[in-house]
This record gives structure tokens, sequence and C-alpha cells, in this order.
């Protein structure tokens, strides 16, 4: 079953996609659905996009025998849970776009995973040592002196409230999914695991969980970001896993996965690769956002009991975009929850050096899996930027790419400067010192709360815990001079 | 029948395997993959695999990936292999070997009919898996080109079937598990899996990865095989070469392959 799927209010196709899907007749306006022929399976389509208040809410796309006339809408709502289809495509996204070695590999994970993910023992042992282990459930805390920065003078405002992942054993939410997927690879009997890292705090994660079950790691890390990460790197190494430098290219995040994929294409059969993030071939963005929807569940429960409902706004920070998609996906198929993803937009959006990939990439393949890349004239990935190791990639999870095109979600970016704005906004306000990547999320409150009206609940995943950006935020104030931040702002 | 599998059934019929080398295209530079196509014409190879340089080679190791870095560093374009085809005059066919990602940017349509234009008889897209092919295969079936499919040697059964199913061109049975780059020796799982190609197919099946002896050509001629891809092997030699002694290194190179075909 295909779906394409396009952007509320008319026909959103890119240039690109023009160039490689074929002639499409397709109208929205005041329908809900539009049809068209898929030139390359010569079959008629028909999508319907639910909308509840003008927010999509979930498109389904099913072959029809015939274009045109008129269908009767379906009143009942498509559950967004249930994509990805069996081949793990969002959408037009994601998909299996690697060598042909990889697959039994993906086969087996994909089996492993299916059979073991309601299995009760495995969730009991997973849930056992994510209480014990990891520390969860990390709190759903009320940032007092940080509302009150955006309160109104009539005592109205947003109130903001901190997910803290960074509360997690090894600091992020990184280990959520490393320690889940170690688990998964223990039942494949693999002994050997790889991962690619960008901060390192998956690869800490990772180092972490082999550790803790005696299998060996082997960490891909680009050379730029062992040396602005290197409290990191020196923790990999002490929990016993081998760093292999990766030189190509720009040394950051986006090569490091580049050389885990060949290290998993050669030695497949006893090697599991843990992929930190929702992007890469499927079955790893649906077996990541499973394993990282413990956030947005939680949240759930957390939120219910703190103010007896839903929160209204979601904010996290995006690279790959597992925080954002751990904290989004349970409350993806609840319309009036607004989903914001906040990007590196590095030395600025105009510039060259940015990491923006939703706001100003395109429709491409990268890492095994279709979404956004960020990539030149010919196709060739680009070299981007962002002062967040995290957040230093051209691709994006292609469930992003997803939500982003039905726009369920929405996508903004933050600068490397605002970034560090939020990175000492939120130590002093609230005296937590958040990762840089989650200093992208916090610098966004600033921008966001002043078009908010009412007091609506937001809450925002604080992904992780800075004190491996110390060193990074340091160098950056010496050269940059460093401006204080002057906190008798009141937004109004 | 295509002037490929042509080519194939005549080897066959000499008892000979088709020799199949690889060059990357704009590595050092224009000039000298014009000329070491010319030298490959006339040296009694039966096809050509030109290799457009890509960013992120996820099927290549290091060999190659520094090939295409260095290619790419000199500002190679798209455009270059298109005007590379359009000097050249060969005698053999032409495969383009080439990642998704360009052609999907380039456009798949666009892509495919530029290389009918350009006389280019086959693709190989190593990222592209036979599940996400559909439309790569509609369009290179409308314009005659032959979509040859990669088969691994930790391939399961069903799947072979499924892409001996699809596919329109040669089966490109890589050597072992792993990228490019050059290797010792070969496993005996070749043959068996040649052998299980065979049960279902007449298909040709084309050996790559890491062939870089003349007794690595001679055992898979016996396991069976149509045809032998050489790729690092091949640009390796091409690196040696220097202003004086020009292509000499890579043409004694190819001239004692073809000795053992």
């Amino acid at each position: 079953m295909l779906a394409f799927v396009y952007g509320q209010g008319g026909c959103i196709l890119q240039q690109q996609q023009q160039h490689s899907l074929q002639t499409r007749r397709c109208f929205l306006g005041n329908q809900n659905y539009f049809v068209g022929k898929n030139n390359a399976t010569g079959k008629n389509t028909k999508t319907v996009v639910f909308k509840r208040r003008k927010q999509v809410v979930a498109v389904q796309t099913s072959h029809v025998d015939s274009l045109g006339g008129t269908r009767d809408q379906k009143k009942n709502q498509v559950e967004f849970t249930q994509v990805p289809d069996q081949r793990g495509h969002f959408g037009r996204y994601g998909g299996q776009f690697v060598p042909e070695t990889l697959f039994f590999c993906l086969e087996n994970l994909t089996k492993c995973f299916e059979e073991t993910k309601d299995d009760p023992e495995f969730r009991q042992e997973l849930n056992s040592l994510l209480k014990d282990f990891v520390g969860r459930p990390s709190p759903l805390y009320f940032a007092e002196r940080l509302s009150s920065r955006y309160a109104r003078k009539d005592g109205t405002g947003p109130k903001i409230y901190l997910k803290r992942e960074d509360l997690n054993h090894t600091g992020a939410h990184k280990i959520n999914n490393s320690l889940a997927q170690c688990l998964l690879a223990r039942k494949l009997g693999k002994k050997r695991i790889i991962a690619e890292t960008g901060a390192g705090q998956h690869g800490v994660a990772t180092a972490t969980v082999c550790a803790r079950f005696g299998l060996k790691c082997v960490v891909y890390m680009g050379a730029k970001d062992m040396k602005r990460q290197s409290l990191n790197v020196f923790r990999m190494r002490l929990l016993g896993a081998e760093v292999r430098e990766v030189t190509a290219g720009t040394g950051t995040l986006t090569n490091a996965l580049s050389e885990a994929i060949r290290d998993w294409v050669t030695y497949p059969e006893e090697t599991h690769y843990i992929v930190g993030s929702v992007s890469g071939p499927h079955p790893y963005p649906l077996i990541v956002r499973e394993f990282q929807s413990i956030i947005g569940k939680e949240t759930k429960q957390q939120a219910k009991e703190k103010w007896g409902s839903n929160p209204d706004i979601l904010v996290a920070c995006v690279g790959g975009g597992s925080n954002a998609m751990g904290l989004f996906h349970d409350f993806v198929a609840e319309p009036n929850v607004r989903l914001i993803g906040v990007e590196a937009a590095g030395e600025g959006l105009d510039s060259q050096k940015h990491a923006a990939t939703l706001t100003c990439g395109q429709l491409g393949v990268l890492h095994g899996a279709m979404s956004y890349v960020i990539q030149d004239e010919d196709g060739q990935i680009k070299e981007v930027h962002s002062i967040s190791a995290g957040l230093d990639y051209p691709g994006v999870g292609p469930e992003h790419a997803f939500l982003k095109d039905t726009g369920r979600a929405e996508y903004v970016a933050v600068t490397d400067e605002e970034a560090i704005q939020g990175f000492k906004l939120l130590s002093r306000m609230e005296g937590i010192i958040p990762a840089l990547e989650t200093a992208h999320a916090v610098a966004y409150l600033d921008k966001l709360c002043p078009t908010l009206s009412g007091s609506p609940n937001i809450v925002l995943c604080c992904s992780g815990r800075g004190d491996k950006d110390v060193h990074t935020v340091m160098e950056y104030l010496k050269e940059k001079g460093d401006s204080d931040i002057h906190l008798d702002d009141i937004i109004s | 029948m295509s002037l490929i599998d042509k080519i194939f059934q005549e080897t066959k019929s000499n008892n000979k395997i088709a020799l199949m080398p690889f060059i990357m295209a704009g590595d050092p530079n224009i000039e000298t993959t014009i000329k070491a196509l010319n030298i490959l014409d006339n040296s009694g190879s039966h096809m050509i695999e030109l290799g457009i340089p890509y960013s992120d080679p996820l099927a290549d190791g290091i060999i190659i990936q520094s090939s295409a870095q260095r290619a790419l560093n000199q500002g190679f374009r798209i455009n270059h292999v298109f005007s590379i085809l359009e000097k050249i005059n060969l005698s053999i066919p032409i495969i383009i070997f080439c990642y998704f990602n360009l052609i999907l940017h380039y456009g798949i349509n666009n892509f495919i009919y530029k290389l009918y234009q350009l006389n280019v008889k086959g693709i190989i897209i190593p990222d592209l898996p036979i599940e996400e092919a559909d439309e790569v295969l509609m369009t290179c079936k409308q314009y005659n080109i032959n979509l040859n499919m990669l088969v691994s040697p930790v391939s399961t059964e069903s799947r072979i079937k499924l892409i001996l199913e699809k596919s329109n061109g040669f089966i490109y049975l890589v050597s072992s598990t792993g990228v490019t780059g050059i290797r010792h020796n070969f496993s005996y799982v070749i043959k068996d899996k040649i052998e299980l190609i065979r049960r279902y197919s007449t298909k040709p099946i084309v050996i790559g990865f890491g062939v870089s002896k003349p007794s690595h050509i001679k055992q898979i001629k016996a396991w069976g095989a149509d045809g032998i891809i050489i790729g690092s092997a091949c640009m390796q030699q091409i690196s040696k070469s220097t202003e004086s002694n020009g292509l000499d290194d890579f043409k004694n190179f190819i001239n004692e392959m073809i000795q053992s075909i």
C-alpha cells in the first residue's frame, strides 16, 4: 500500500518530488481527499486526509478502481500509529535503502522485534532494568522560575515543565534505546555490538549496557566530535568500549554512521548494530521509537497526575529525532497537542553552515532511509554545522519527515548563538545545565511563548545534561565574548 | 536478446569468462578516465563499469571511497559523467554504477532517459533494494536498459527468488560480506550460491568485490560464473600512474587479467 502525502491546504510537492514522481493529478481544496495515478505502478490511488480542527490527524491511501466520482468520507479515524508499514514506510519516507548483504540482518531483527516487544518476560526484564539501572521514571518537573520569565502582568502565562531525561543513568535519553536493543541483541545471539555516536551520549549508553551485559562494544565517532566531546570518549573507553576514530568527510556523526554501516556490512552475522536515533533503515526508526516512547508514556501519566489532562505543547530538539519521537509518539494521535521540533540553525539558515534538515533539506536517501537530506545540486550529501555534535547531522528520521509533511508537527531552527543563550538561561534560572542539544529547545521558548495566549502547559524534553559541553561553551564564549543574559527582561 | 546477453553467451561458448573492469569517473581527472576507458576498449575486456563519485558510498571500502573523494574534491559533477560518455565512442557496452540518491535527485525518469540517450546499456545501484526498485525497473524496461541487482552470499533463498523474478539484468553476486576492496581468497560459498541461483534462473551471474589476481579469475571461472568485475584493483593501478609512465601499469594489469579468462 503506497501512501503519498501532501501538506495541508494544497499540493506542496517539492521540485525534486516532481522529477521523480510521475504525473499525478491531485487536489485538496475543500475536499479532504485527493486521487491520482501512479505511473510507476499504473494504479489509481486515493489518499484521504483526516483533520480535526484544521489539524491533520491521519492519512490513508488505498488503491481504487477508478478516478473521480464522489466518495463518502470515512468518519472513523485511521490510527496514526499504523505507520510504518511492513517495509518501513511512513508515507513516502523510510524504507530500507541498504546494500543487499544487510537484508538478512534486517529481516531477522524485524522478526525478533515483533516477537519480543510484547513478550511479558522481555517487558518485565526491561522495566526492571529501566527502574533499577536507569533510574526511571524520570521526573516531570515544573520549571517555576523559567515559567515566570514568560508570565504576563495579569498572572497568566505558559507553564513550562521539563521532562528530566538528563537525570537518567549516563545523563541522557539514549540509554532507553541502548538498553532495550542490547536485550534484543542478546536474544539474537549476537556477541558484538557496534554503534555510531555524535555527541557521545549514545556511545556512552551503549558502552554502559555492553559493560553491564558483557558484550564486546565498538563505537564509531567522528574525529571532530571526539575532540569536542572528549569527556565522553574517555567515559566510553573507561567502560571498556573501543572507540574508532572516523576521519572521512567532516569527521562528524554522518561519517561515523556511514562507517558503522560498512562495519555491519562486513560482519553481519555476529554483529548487532545499535542505531542511536530514529534514522536508518527499517526496522530501526520503528524500534528506536518504540523504546524511546517511554518518555511520552510517562509524560502522559505524569501530566494527568499533575494537572489532569494532556500537555498542550511538546517541544524537543531534533538531530536524528529520537528524543522528540519518544516524547511525541503517544501524543501524535491526540490532535489537541501541538508538537514542535527544534533543529540546529548553526550560523544561520542563510549561511552554508547549519543543520536544519527539515527546514532547508530536500527529499533524499541517506543511511538507508528516504527522508529529508541536506544535499547539493547533484545530490551529494553536504557538510553541515552545528555547535552541538548531536544535532550536527544532514539527515533526519523519516517519521519526522512524515509528521512535517502531514502538518502534524512543526519544525523550527535555532542558531548556535541562541542555543548558547538557552544553555545559560536554564542554568541560571533553574540550576539545570542542559546539553547543548537540549539548549536549542530551551532557546526556542523565548520565541514561542510570546506568541501564546492563556496558560498552556508546555512539556520540554530535557534530553541530556551539559557536563560534556562545558569546554565547547567556554571556548565559544571566549571567542565571541560573554554577553550576559539580562534576567530582568520579562517578556510580556 | 540484449547486447549484454549476447556477449555473455558468446564468451561462454568460447569457454571464457567475461571481464568487466570498473573505474571511477573523474579520478584522478577526467582526461585519465577517458584514456583508461579507451585502453579498456582495446584490451579485450567485454564490458566496462563506470562509477559515479558519491559522498557517502556505503558499499565501498577505502580504495573506492578515496577514489570518489578525490574526484569530488576536484569539483566533479554528474554532468561530467555525461560529457565523458558523449566524448567517447567505445565498441564495448558501458554499465553505470551509481548510488540511489544521485539518481533520485536528478529525477529517475530524467536520469534513465539520459543514460539511454548516451547509449548506456545497464545500471547498478548498490543501495536500491528490489522492494524499492519498482519505479526504476519500470523506467529501465521502458528504455531497454538493464537494472542489474546485487545478491550477497548471505541472502536468503526467498530473497534471491524475488530478485531473480523482478530484475531484468544480470545478477551481481558479491563475493563475500563486506564492502569493496581487495581480498586474498574467496570462499566456496560462492560456488554454492551460483548453483542455487542457476536452479531458478538462466540469468548471467557476475562476481565482484575483491578480485585482483589471475588465480582469482581462474577459480571463479571454474565455479561457473559468467563474468568478473574488477574494481578496487583497477583503481589502485590507475592511482599508481604518473605523468611519465602514463597508464602503463594499468594497461599491463588488464592484459594480465585478460590472459586468465
